[in-house]
């Protein structure tokens, strides 16, 4: 049965008209028009879908509108624009750390949960962090590195 | 020699490889002889690509808001194959790289440049585009010398700006724009740009796609929406095979927003007008279905043996040589027997494709790297007229390769027109991805060789059994989409074929590129095999590569030489050396070392495709024993690709051909029973993981003189052979069947 | 001896497969690392993301909460003091070395059959790994439960200080099975019922079915239907060697941690029997009349559109059908199907609510698929929602849970 949900997504409050049970995903890609989290597996195993829920990076694919409740929702979108990219995303295009880019929304969004809760991660705590989130393309390094430099405040 | 492959020999030409190392920050250089000529014409004959898409105004349009729109026949795959052309294209009409806009390949206007693949035609790409800008700046200059009144040979271009030197006039590419002035053939006579006086090419430039990508933008077909827009799932059988005994859709059509329920033939699939509502409906929609099934795969556990005993073969003999007289008596002869399984493109964003039909034209937003090809198979399909299709590209994930991207396009076609041609966006679940792509072909590879009494090779017997790598879209003889085997009245696909040497299929790299005085390459081509392949990066070289540098291992240790001096006794090219001197040196490879039971290190070559660049690895490895896992902690790279103007490209390619390859070579085997793939998603496909990915040190050899080669996927394939001669090194045991899971590696150290 | 290692113990000749061989290892300590294995000391000793041994897993008790020992051989906060006698004395007795009680949450009860060389084997591999400092939190119980002298009581009349004696009407092979289950095992620990007030094994309902953090420790005698008389010798060695026996039952929970840390490493003979001896132990019967990996059996009245307008319907079909299938066939081969699945056909489906509550993630190692948990993001209705479609369309038709039995067992949940 639709019902009415209020929830938060990047600083604004909406209003979705949806089944409670619908994934988080496709409210915010289809209700939303947000882009950022992507479609990726549906299983909680690429990390392609994630968004911020409360303080914790969450794969959206396999969470229920209902669960949101008041915790506030951000996505990639949330971080910063092209005018004005957040600085993970300044260290990911200072390093082109994309080749396809269809998993770097899930890079960026685990990254930004990880800095939040540990702003110095060492390499391999990055790694660790990103264990349960795929690249296909091979572009693992350059991953780690901008995350890096974002937490070293080392973009320009 | 005809004059029109003279051309594309001395010419300058626009190397596939430069484009395709060019991955991020993008870096364009091109391939020069010695000695080309300032200002040389394309003697004798234009680009193929441009040959066969003449008119000017087909590549470029200038418009009066100085901009310069680029329509290109090639797609951007993720590796800024679009950024590279828009550098070409502004570096030949001298204009600011940022007036260029690269417009997505769409069959009603654009280009027909065939497919995006390899790299091979971006090489044809960007030369046909270069000669494109280069005839419309000289059409330009043409009509400003008019204008101005002053010889063209006085003028020169700055930024569209164009100025006779002395003279106050000046006149710009927005003036003259309003005057339709590429409404005119390519001309062969127009000299291009000298390298020497490049700006743009050459130098690094952020890809033009990656901030949209990193910000939420729209980029990807996925991300298409447009009014009225519905969405569609579709249910496969559970196998190839499989046939539909029963059906009802009654629940499925009475489930909330669900507009059209599809079946055609075994063809299933389900449009509603929320995504989650199809999601929904998809699952009812495959319990509404019953299906037989049979047995109709080979079993998985002894998939070489069933290559090696087809019965269909067809087999040609690649290469061969006969001994000289000097050859030296063989007393010795060794046999390896080694295996590459199917291996995915599991790409990580599931198939897409959006469809409409309007004016009833079918229009197809697609992820494919053909889409002229596409159209053909999907005009077959639909029995529409090619002129009632149109493909526009839209990016999608990576692919590498022929994946799902264009069967989506005809599931999107099929559903749309279901609903009287409304707008339907398909996306594949991921089990549709898994269960349905092609793969890349299995192969199974036997080396004899005999040794002389010095230990040296004296004779290499090669057999090689495997699949076609190449069932795209638009071939003759039948239709290679998916949807279209299923319906009711099916299409058969086209038959396999063998892509010739040197670039090769099944056979890429199987001939060695060591000299051996006798040698007989032999290639069983199977073209019945039951399992649906098609082309993944490097082809069958993944498999010849792993054979040819495991098996080298082998002899060396059998003669109690080291590794790297036993290449190098057997190479006549310096070049080959010097790339394997580079990685030993680099890695401090110390000759005769050993390993101690976990840790060991192994060594691997190539020359991709016979003649393309150089790439040496050592793998550093460490094995748990108890847990049968080998982790590679290091790979050490060196690479010959010719002139090398930013290392930073190259490096990039080899980098994610490592991680790629070391994916590949660890983890990656697709699963079936006797029925099914079972391989369905990433539990069941694991791939390698960030705390998996090795370190990689790259050390790249730059030729000046000589020309650029490119290193697009050439790292890829000399990767297992690295890890499981790293693997002898360390345990004592061979490791001659991929993927090196736990099961293959607790059975050596068994 | 790097790539074969033999080892003795009192009952058979084990020869271990190289896997579990270390080089330089001695084969006394192969052997001991081989019965830690088997006796589960990893699983209890090991607190999620801290150094193997170190101590400090939470015990979720009902009468408080435990927090487990350092094992290590670290002098100041392990066991690194201790002298044969005192480990031999608190395996066989439950009396650390300081002569306090141990909590019986620490299967001595079991451990007490065996013998002698095998407790100083595992000690030899024990005092064979890096000493970890690290002092677990103090324990929390509740009166009395605070009071160890009291299980001084309790071992008085629930411990009988015996060693395993070999049955001679028996194969060695049944005897081997019936040590391993009933000692190093320790299978009965959970998979016992326990006395209501005593929390002492119930003897006589050996094997008979018990509850360990808050899921079912089912039946395991032979009995044919609330047992596992019906599982072919396959099945079981399939269930204790991967954790899943496809058409009967997949291992999670506390029994998957079992088969990641213990089972699985049985040897081929070790698992024979086991499998041997789990055949002849005397049943144990409830009222059921099909078996849990049966129930998909029963014959039920809903027509297929009908149970799609369950309201747990849609929950499986976007939550779960991606993985487990939306018929009887499973996405992928790791994933158990619904039908003839025990969590699905046992009643109360307790194992059912908490595999959705809790998921499992990774209990094999790499290449394993993972269940994600759902409980943050599924509410006590949704998940009986899902729960009673899942019964009525493959599992006990007439079971039916509501919001209250999902919320009980969610605070079991450790």
């Amino acid at each position: 049965m639709p019902e009415t949900f209020r929830i938060q997504v990047n600083g604004v409050e909406h209003s979705v008209t949806a089944d409670g049970d619908t994934p988080l995903l496709y409210v915010l890609r289809n209700d939303l028009g947000l882009n950022g989290p992507k479609f990726g597996c549906g299983l909680e195993q690429c990390g392609a879908c994630t968004a911020i829920v409360g303080a914790e990076a969450i794969r959206t694919c396999v969470f229920p509108l209902s669960a949101v409740g008041s915790a506030p929702v951000v996505t990639l979108e949330g971080l910063g624009t092209v005018e004005e990219p957040h600085p993970l995303q300044k260290a990911f295009i200072a390093e082109q750390a994309a080749q396809c880019g269809y998993c770097i929304n899930g890079m960026i969004m685990t990254a930004k949960a990880l800095l939040d809760r540990n702003p110095r991660p060492t390499r391999t705590e990055i790694r660790q962090a990103l264990a349960r989130n795929l690249c296909r393309c091979g572009t693992h390094l350059r991953i780690v590195r901008a995350i890096e430099n974002a937490a070293k405040g080392a973009v320009p | 020699m005809r004059p029109g492959s003279n051309a594309r020999r001395t010419g300058r030409t626009y190397s596939r490889r430069q484009f395709g190392q060019a991955a991020a920050g993008i870096v364009l250089f091109f391939s020069m002889r010695p000695g080309a000529i300032l200002g040389q014409s394309a003697p004798g004959g234009l680009p193929a690509d441009l040959k066969a898409n003449r008119r000017l105004d087909s590549w470029l349009r200038i418009n009066a808001e100085g901009n310069i729109e680029v329509f290109t026949g090639k797609v951007e795959l993720g590796q800024g194959n679009l950024t590279a052309l828009a550098q070409i294209a502004a570096e030949e009409l001298d204009v600011a790289f940022e007036r260029v806009r690269m417009r997505p390949v769409d069959t009603s206007h654009s280009p027909d440049e065939s497919y995006t693949a390899g790299s091979a035609s971006i090489q044809a790409g960007g030369s046909a585009l270069g000669y494109a800008a280069a005839n419309a700046r000289a059409i330009l200059l043409e009509l400003a010398a008019a204008k101005l009144g002053v010889p063209i040979g006085s003028l020169t271009v700055d930024d569209g700006v164009i100025s006779s030197s002395g003279a106050a006039n000046r006149v710009t590419y927005w003036q003259l724009a309003s005057e339709t002035p590429l409404a005119r053939n390519a001309g062969n006579d127009v000299p291009l740009k000298s390298t020497s006086k490049y700006r743009i090419v050459g130098t690094s430039v952020p890809r033009l796609d990656i901030p949209a990508k990193l910000t939420g933008g729209e980029a990807y077909v996925q991300d298409m929406r447009v009014p009225g827009m519905l969405f569609g799932r579709v249910v496969r059988p559970p196998s190839y095979g499989a046939r539909l005994s029963a059906f009802d859709d009654t629940a499925v059509k009475a489930l909330p927003g669900v507009v059209s329920v599809v079946r055609d033939g075994r063809f299933l699939g389900v449009v509603a007008r929320r995504e989650e509502q199809a999601l929904a409906a998809r699952a009812v929609l495959q319990r509404a279905a019953t299906w037989t099934t049979r047995s109709e795969l080979p079993d998985d556990a002894r998939l070489a043996h069933f290559l090696r005993a087809s019965t269909d073969a067809r087999v040609t003999t690649v290469s061969s040589r006969s001994p000289g007289p000097n050859t030296p008596q063989a007393v010795k002869t060794l046999t390896g027997n080694y295996f590459k399984p199917y291996v995915a493109h599991a790409s990580i964003g599931p198939s897409c494709a959006l469809a409409a039909v309007s004016d009833r034209i079918l229009t197809v937003w697609s992820h494919t790297q053909g889409p002229y090809q596409l159209r053909i198979d999907l005009a077959k399909a639909t029995g529409l007229a090619l002129d009632n299709i149109r493909v526009i590209h839209a990016q999608g994930s990576g692919c590498y390769g022929h994946n799902g991207a264009d069967d989506v396009a005809l599931d999107a076609a099929l559903l749309s027109r279901a609903v009287d041609g409304a707008p339907v966006k398909v996306q594949w679940m991921r089990d549709d991805e898994f269960g349905w792509e092609p793969f890349g072909s299995a192969m199974a590879m036997t080396v004899q060789a005999k040794l002389a009494g010095d230990g040296s090779i004296v004779d290499w017997q090669y057999d090689l059994w495997s699949d076609s790598f190449n069932m795209r879209p638009g071939l003759p003889g039948g239709v290679n989409l998916l949807a279209a085997w299923h319906l009711a009245q099916p299409f058969q696909a086209t038959p396999p074929s063998e892509i010739p040497l040197p670039s090769g299929g099944a056979d890429r790299n199987a001939v060695p590129y060591y000299d051996f005085p006798s040698q007989r390459i032999t290639e069983h081509f199977l073209p019945t095999l039951p399992i649906r392949v098609s082309a993944l990066r490097s082809l069958g070289a993944f498999g010849n590569a792993f054979a040819v540098e495991s098996f080298m291992d082998e002899l060396a240790e059998t003669v109690g030489a080291d590794p790297v001096e036993y290449r190098l006794r057997h190479l006549r090219d310096d070049r080959a050396k010097a790339v394997i001197r580079a990685v030993a040196d680099r890695a401090h490879w110390q000759p005769g070392a050993k390993g101690d039971g976990t840790r060991g290190r192994g060594i691997s070559f190539l020359r991709y495709e016979s003649v393309k660049t150089y790439v040496a690895l050592v793998a550093d490895i460490v094995v748990d024993r108890t847990a049968g896992v080998i982790r590679v902690e290091r790979m050490t790279a060196a690479a010959d690709a010719g002139l090398i103007v930013t290392p930073d490209g190259i490096s990039n390619q080899i980098e994610g051909s490592i991680i790629q390859g070391t994916s590949w070579a660890l983890k990656e085997a697709v699963r079936f029973d006797r029925e099914r793939i079972t391989s369905r998603d990433w539990a069941s496909y694991p791939i390698l993981s960030f705390p998996e990915v090795p370190e990689i040190d790259i050390v790249l050899l730059n030729r000046p003189d000589l020309p650029s080669l490119g290193a697009g996927e050439a790292a890829l394939p000399p990767v297992p052979a690295a890890i499981a001669n790293a693997f002898f090194n360390a345990t004592g045991k061979r490791l001659r069947d991929l993927p090196f899971g736990r099961d293959r590696v607790k059975a050596a150290l068994t | 001896m790097r790539s074969f290692c033999v080892m003795s113990t009192v009952a058979v000749t084990v020869v271990l497969s190289p896997a579990f061989c270390n080089a330089g290892e001695t084969s006394l300590v192969s052997q001991g690392r081989y019965l830690t294995q088997l006796a589960g000391c990893p699983s209890c000793h090991t607190a999620p993301g801290r150094p193997s041994f170190a101590g400090g897993y939470v015990m979720k008790l009902p009468m408080g909460t435990l927090y487990t020992p350092n094992i290590t051989p670290d002098r100041e906060t392990g066991i690194g003091t201790w002298s044969d006698d005192d480990f031999v004395r608190a395996m066989q007795q439950g009396v650390g070395r300081d002569g306090r009680h141990l909590y019986p949450a620490f299967p001595y009860t079991s451990y007490t059959l065996m013998t002698r060389s095998d407790i100083l084997a595992i000690k030899a591999y024990l005092f064979s790994l890096a000493p970890v400092h690290n002092v677990p939190p103090p324990d929390s119980m509740k009166f009395p439960y605070n009071m160890r002298s009291l299980i001084g009581g309790w071992n008085r009349l629930f411990l009988s200080d015996r060693r395993f004696q070999d049955d001679s009407h028996q194969s060695a092979q049944w005897n081997r099975g019936a040590y391993l289950v009933r000692s190093v095992g320790h299978c009965g620990e959970c998979h016992t019922p326990r006395g209501r007030l005593s929390q002492a094994m119930e003897q006589s309902k050996f094997l008979g079915g018990g509850i360990a953090d808050g899921w079912s420790a089912y039946n395991i005698t032979s009995d044919p239907i609330a047992g596992i008389g019906a599982w072919s010798s396959d099945d079981l060695k399939r269930y204790l060697l991967s954790g899943a026996a496809p058409g009967k039952g997949w291992a999670a929970g506390p029994m998957g941690l079992e088969v990641a840390n213990s089972t699985r490493y049985l040897t081929e003979e070790d698992v024979l029997s086991v499998v041997t001896y789990l055949r002849t132990v005397i049943p144990v019967r409830a009222g059921d009349k099909v078996s849990r990996s049966a129930a998909a059996e029963i014959p039920r009245n809903r027509s297929p559109s009908s149970l799609d307008q369950m309201p747990g319907a849609r929950i499986y079909d976007l939550y779960c059908a991606n993985c487990h299938g939306s018929s009887a066939v499973p996405v992928a081969d790791l994933y158990p199907s619904m039908r003839n699945e025990s969590t699905v056909g046992d009643t109360p489906p307790r194992n059912l609510v908490m595999i959705i509550l809790l998921g499992a993630l990774d209990s094999f190692g790499s290449g394993g698929a993972s269940m994600p948990s759902f409980a943050r993001k599924f509410d006590d209705r949704q998940i009986a929602d899902l729960v009673n479609y899942l019964e009525v369309q493959d599992g006990n038709p007439k079971a039916s849970i509501g919001p209250g039995q999902v919320g009980g067992w969610r605070s079991q949940a450790p």
